[in-house]
């Protein structure tokens, strides 16, 4: 059971529309790639493969660093990975018990003591 | 040799929460200063068995709780209070378990500002998250599941 957490879905599904752009995606989850490397299977310029390759990243699924000459190129751990579903949960936990608070000041603001006069 | 993505690796996440109470900030610093309060709104979500909670709600002191969903995981919460000014700011860093396995290392700062008579909140949660082992497995299956569902639906 995987959750899938990438927001527009539609980016998402417009960037993998395309085979070349699948197979990238498919090399990158095996591990990170330069983009040269991203490149060797397809007969195509360099400068398509870098116009797909910001597809990718515009729909959140890819991001990639440039260090040096070289930029590297990976999945998007956010995608799929449990800690950003545990960070979701702990924001959400919170918000509920911020409202459990509220509620919890509003039943004892008649028993508040040494508060001063009230307004 | 290729590359392996087997090593752990650490998602870094900040949020931050605000709520406007309508009581001073006195009586909502209570609300997490005083066990007994606290225990009235800390509380765990409705298909969960009951928390064990203690506090030593000084700085230095502890906070526990040990809890989870009916027939899921335990979740283990360890935090120790950092920096206390009173009906003004607590600083608590915590660690989280999942059946044993730490989750994440986290930095809690909880802001009572005075808002007219009221109090206006402000929780910032400054975490480091421990992706599981297996994740670098997950992340290649998960592509290439997600490659067939996208497949299909294009067959379609």
């Amino acid at each position: 059971m995987l959750q899938y957490q990438t927001a527009p879905l539609d980016l998402v599904y417009q960037a993998l529309v395309d085979q070349t752009r699948r197979a990238m995606v498919e090399r990158l989850g095996q591990g990170p790639a330069s983009v040269s490397e991203l490149a060797q299977p397809f007969e195509m310029s360099l400068s398509a493969v870098v116009q797909h390759l910001r597809v990718l990243e515009s729909s959140g699924l890819v991001r990639s660093e440039k260090h040096g000459r070289v930029r590297t190129c990976r999945l998007d751990p956010r995608a799929m990975q449990q800690a950003e579903q545990w960070i979701t949960h702990r924001r959400n936990e919170w918000e509920r018990r911020l409202d459990l608070l509220g509620d919890y000041l509003e039943e004892t603001s008649g028993e508040a003591a040494g508060e001063g006069s009230p307004q | 040799m290729s590359q392996t993505t087997t090593d752990q690796s650490i998602t870094h996440s900040t949020f931050v929460l605000e709520r406007t109470y309508r009581a001073s900030p006195a009586r909502v610093f209570q609300a997490f200063a005083d066990p007994v309060a606290k225990a009235k709104w800390f509380q765990p979500p409705a298909d969960w068995r009951p928390e064990v909670q203690s506090m030593d709600f000084r700085e230095g002191g502890r906070e526990t709780s040990e809890g989870g969903p009916v027939g899921g995981p335990t979740i283990m919460y360890e935090a120790v209070f950092q920096d206390i000014v009173p009906d003004e700011r607590i600083i608590t860093s915590y660690v989280m378990y999942v059946d044993g396995r730490r989750i994440s290392v986290s930095l809690a700062t909880a802001e009572f500002r005075a808002a007219g008579a009221g109090t206006h909140l402000v929780l910032t949660e400054q975490g480091a998250y421990f992706d599981g082992p297996e994740a670098a497995t997950m992340r290649a299956q998960g592509t290439s599941e997600m490659l067939d569902v996208l497949g299909r639906s294009l067959e379609e």
